[in-house]
């Protein structure tokens, strides 16, 4: 009936939500976010480290969400700048323009044919900037 | 899936505009019933006649609508065994359930008293309660549910005692379909003088509901679960009970008279009733009551029975799922997890195939913490369900679950 859900729930999204490769613990050191989504509870804790610049994240979540969190920390790894690139991952989301992104983020591109599941998309990268925002706080602070 | 042989379509699809759309499969009834013809052409007759000025007009239509208004209130009230002065208008069971709880927590709750909830409680009755017991300082005591998420009625009645002021309950669980066994809790709660407070959302649709029969203080349910509109449900309570608590609201209607410091409240359901009325939301919960009333007599009833059975047993038969609850009384309300999916994902991918169910936490958390499992989905059948219903959910259940595990 909507055909936006088939493109969303397609293999390469399909195959990194059930088989994730960044869903391990923080390494010793790292910064860590939590992010909520208050419409079904999910939450996912995602952590860089500053040492290697490695992103990682655990919690539970639903297969769009751990896709979503799984290429968030494939392509911000060792990435300067995580709340820019996280931006940059939004704004495409918002209007559907990913030509700038790593083709692999374009699979998400469906979720905007499906309103109810883009929090599920958009909740990793939310978090990601929140990582920045408590890294700054912490290195502000001589903690980092 | 070989559990569920698809049959003739159930005849109340006539009935419903919204079905009209070829594959559309409804199962998400308890969340909200789709609404039928004679509903739609009630509300929409409303602002085609130009019902307006309820309780305040002194012209033709506005002495039309308030008699259209105290006929709905009287036939609201007669579908649940109670009479049109027990029955408070307002906005759903969530206001119900807050006009009793805030109105208890000003007028009879104090320090040391007891409100006993129970973890089988939608956030709109445990919340309320919450906010109840800590503004009158009160304590709040939970009846647990048990490993499979029953709430056993001795459980209630052993935590009632003589501090116990509010026993507040579901009538049937939102989760599990369960229907509480009132009657001793009723009793105990009476023996101790405690008030007993149901939370009949998802009874209504579902039982011949006769508050005299159950022994409750006050029962609430809304329109928007029994096909009519949203934005509309009915707190049913004695009129000693209505006349001790404190109204939620302040404004019109609800005063006899008014200076500028203060007012003279209303007796009667006026009390709890201020504000413009709303006459739509009214006639068309009356008629959604009669919709079903008139369904019940064509044998809805015997057809969810039959429903029910086909769809814990095409559940039973698939080893992926684990369905909540326990045997025991319950109506078509079902709940269940995919092993290795995310019931959001699986929602969605129903969804994908034209079929409405739940997936979350149906606003029950504190069951959920309790049983260990994060989350479900739901299906909640309706007077409309049929076995092609189902027949078109679990083709469409097995394909999700073998796309996502």
């Amino acid at each position: 009936m909507n055909p936006a859900l088939d493109a969303l729930y397609k293999q390469q999204v399909l195959a990194r939500g059930k088989v994730p490769q960044f869903r391990r613990p923080p390494e010793p050191g790292a910064v860590t976010a939590v992010g909520d989504n208050p419409l079904c509870g999910d939450r996912i804790t995602l952590a860089w480290s500053p040492a290697s610049g490695a992103l990682s994240f655990e919690g539970r979540a639903c297969l769009l969400c751990v896709a979503s969190a799984d290429l968030a920390c494939e392509h911000a790894a060792g990435r300067p700048l995580l709340r820019a690139h996280a931006e940059g991952f939004l704004a495409a989301l918002a209007s559907g323009d990913f030509g700038a992104l790593p083709p692999s983020l374009g699979a998400f591109a469906a979720a905007r044919g499906v309103p109810v599941r883009l929090g599920c998309v958009r909740l990793p990268w939310e978090t990601l900037q929140r990582v920045e925002v408590i890294s700054a706080a912490l290195a502000a602070g001589g903690l980092l | 899936m070989s559990a569920v042989i698809e049959g003739p379509r159930c005849p109340e699809r006539a009935h419903f505009p919204a079905l009209g759309e070829a594959g559309f499969v409804y199962l998400d009834a308890a969340a909200t019933t789709l609404v039928p013809d004679a509903v739609i052409d009630v509300v929409s007759g409303v602002y085609r006649r130009g019902l307006t000025g309820v309780h305040r007009g002194v012209h033709a239509r506005a002495a039309e609508a308030t008699q259209a208004y105290e006929d709905a209130r009287r036939a609201i009230g007669h579908a649940v065994g109670a009479a049109a002065e027990q029955v408070v208008l307002g906005r759903g069971t969530t206001e119900a359930l807050n006009v009793v709880a805030r109105g208890v927590a000003e007028s009879q709750l104090g320090p040391g008293d007891e409100v006993l909830v129970s973890a089988l409680d939608h956030h709109a009755h445990l919340v309320s309660w919450q906010r109840a017991a800590a503004r009158a300082s009160a304590r709040l005591v939970v009846a647990p549910v048990d490993v499979q998420g029953v709430l056993a009625a001795s459980s209630v009645v052993a935590r009632i005692n003589a501090r116990t002021r509010v026993v507040a309950l579901p009538h049937v669980s939102n989760v599990t379909g369960a229907v509480l066994d009132a009657h001793p809790i009723a009793r105990a709660a009476r023996a101790h003088g405690a008030l007993f407070v149901l939370d009949g959302a998802q009874a209504a649709p579902h039982l011949r509901v006769d508050v005299r029969e159950l022994g409750c203080d006050a029962y609430a349910f809304g329109a928007h679960k029994v096909y009519g509109p949203n934005g509309v449900g009915a707190l049913v309570a004695s009129e000693a009970l209505l006349a001790a608590l404190p109204p939620l609201h302040g404004g019109g209607h609800m005063v006899v008279s008014v200076d500028e410091t203060s007012a003279t409240l209303a007796s009667g359901p006026a009390r709890h009733e201020a504000g413009t009325a709303n006459v739509e939301g009214a006639l068309g919960f009356a008629a959604g009551l009669a919709f079903l009333a008139s369904a019940r007599a064509r044998g809805a009833e015997a057809r969810e029975r039959k429903l029910l059975g086909a769809l814990l047993e095409g559940l039973a038969a698939l080893p992926f799922v684990r369905v909540l609850g326990a045997e025991g009384p319950r109506v078509g309300i079902v709940s269940f997890g995919v092993d290795g999916a995310h019931p959001h994902d699986v929602a969605s991918l129903l969804d994908g195939e034209g079929v409405a169910v739940r997936a979350g936490r149906m606003c029950a958390q504190p069951f959920f913490a309790q049983v260990g499992v994060c989350d479900a989905l739901r299906v909640s059948l309706s007077v409309h369900s049929d076995e092609a219903d189902l027949a078109t959910f679990f083709g469409a259940l097995e394909r999700a679950a073998g796309a996502l595990r």
